[in-house]
């Protein structure tokens, strides 16, 4: 396909862990109680540098969403899923925005997320079913 | 002491005319020491060093204080990491004949006062970069509407806080803006804005609007009609921009030479069918003016990444109108990056290795 376009980001920065492609900045967290098969997941108002898989309806903790994989532009390794409507009115407020797994990103610091390190089923909204 | 033996000895190896004295400088007295040579030349050694230096030595003594802040025309204090606004209070009024001023901050420390102080003293001003400066408010916008109207290149990049009022007034102002950058700057750059633009700002030749969420249809026809000699416009992140702003900047920028439009996804066919049809209107009136082959290439560089609804034969079509649009590695200004059904989209040269590769015989006959 030719080159790869990457936008930059500048501040705190969350990158794919494979290829360092920015992804998000942490200043659009919108919540970092979130819950995939993996680990912990942050929900991001806004994400760069990804592209969007096909949409399809999914049962998740939270009710019956319309949701959309993620994918990294620079080495195509899904890196979350982003919200495309929500039946429940609860959880409009999540349409339009993405979740990156914390597995998949590295953080501002570089840092690296191990599942370990914190039991699941605390606290949470959403479980990736894949 | 012996340091200052040294630099006497280099004085002396450097004045011609060996050892003191000797007025061969028509009228301006001897010269016997460093504080004695002529402006230009002192000019000339400062122009070499790094702008640090150069304040330090408009410090030495006041003949080259004077010298340099009559002569000074460029400097960027980038570098200060905690008081750039003390200095920009200090310097401003010395440097009266200042053009270029480069104010871009890792860490925001500019404040409204430092930007009046600039735009009191520094009327020759025409090339000032103010990004990520996001402690100015408007009234750093007016300042400079009034103070420095000959602004011929304006980056404002990363500002959050200017409103589009300010920015409407300052184009009102900087009538002979051709460079301008507001990438990111979301609350000041609108429709408003591109109107007032368009109707002032009229040799306005590079635009940057990323990521300004407000910025629509109605602003950048606006933009397209007022500024006919536009050559470069980004409107990543746009995503209220539809294929009428396109065909206004195809029927109306003929000297476009590149065109951002990463993230707008309403982007359909459309616009890709007028930018290759624009090609064809103008290739007459091209050709009449003997100007510049150069001119002649139109596009050279369009950023289409991740704006799914195009086809490949619409992207094609303006790949072919455009020669001097690669996808050949090395050469890459056409960006399809995010759009999967576009693969089969190349530039003239693949085609023409291909021809090449094909004309030599097997060798095995």
């Amino acid at each position: 396909m030719g080159r790869v376009f990457v936008v930059t980001l500048e501040g705190k920065i969350y990158s794919c862990k494979h290829c360092r492609t920015h992804l998000a900045l942490s200043d659009h967290i919108v919540s970092k109680s979130f819950h995939c098969r993996h680990g912990r997941a942050y929900l991001f108002g806004k994400v760069v540098n990804v592209t969007v898989g096909e949409t399809e309806e999914r049962m998740m903790m939270t009710g019956m969403h319309v949701v959309a994989d993620i994918f990294c532009v620079g080495c195509g390794s899904i890196v979350g899923w982003k919200y495309e409507t929500a039946h429940e009115k609860s959880q409009k407020y999540k349409e339009g925005k993405s979740v990156l797994e914390r597995f998949k990103i590295l953080g501002p610091d570089e840092s690296n997320y191990w599942a370990s390190h914190e039991a699941h089923g605390v606290g949470g909204s959403d479980a990736d079913d894949v | 002491m012996e340091r200052r033996e040294e630099l006497d000895l280099c004085f002396e190896k450097l004045m011609v005319f060996g050892g003191g004295g000797g007025a061969k400088m028509g009228g301006c007295g001897a010269i016997i020491e460093w504080k004695d040579i002529p402006m230009e030349l002192l000019l000339r050694i400062v122009s070499l060093v790094d702008d640090r230096t150069v304040i330090v030595v408009s410090g030495v003594c006041s003949g080259w204080r004077d010298a340099i802040c009559w002569g000074l025309t460029q400097l960027s204090l980038s570098r200060c990491k905690n008081s750039m606004n003390n200095l920009v209070l200090s310097l401003a009024p010395k440097l009266t004949n200042l053009q270029t001023l480069v104010l871009r901050q890792d860490k925001p420390q500019l404040l409204d006062n430092a930007i009046e102080t600039v735009a009191n003293c520094c009327h020759d001003l025409q090339d000032l970069d103010l990004s990520k400066s996001f402690k100015l408010s408007d009234q750093s916008l007016y300042a400079l509407a009034h103070g420095c109207p000959n602004l011929v290149k304006l980056n404002i990049s990363g500002c959050s806080a200017f409103s589009d009022t300010a920015l409407v007034y300052l184009a009102s102002s900087c009538r002979k803006i051709k460079y301008l950058n507001l990438c990111g700057c979301v609350k000041a750059a609108s429709d408003k804005v591109l109107k007032a633009i368009g109707y002032n700002c009229n040799q306005l030749q590079s635009l940057n609007l990323g990521w300004c969420e407000q910025v629509g249809d109605a602003g950048v026809k606006c933009l397209a009609y007022g500024c006919p000699d536009l050559r470069a416009l980004d409107l990543c992140g746009c995503v209220l921009i539809t294929d009428d702003s396109v065909i206004a900047l195809a029927n109306n920028c003929l000297h476009l030479r590149s065109l951002g439009l990463y993230y707008c996804q309403n982007i359909t066919d459309k616009a890709m069918y007028s930018l290759a049809h624009s090609r064809v209107k103008n290739k007459r009136e091209m050709l009449k003016s003997v100007k510049n082959r150069y001119e002649d290439e139109g596009l050279m560089n369009l950023n289409i990444s991740q704006c799914t609804a195009l086809t490949p034969p619409a992207v094609q079509a303006v790949c072919d109108s455009f020669p001097a649009l690669h996808t050949c590695p090395g050469r890459h200004s056409l960006m399809i990056s995010g759009c999967l059904n576009l693969t089969s989209v190349h530039c003239a040269c693949v085609v023409q290795a291909h021809r090449a590769a094909s004309a030599f015989p097997h060798p095995a006959h």
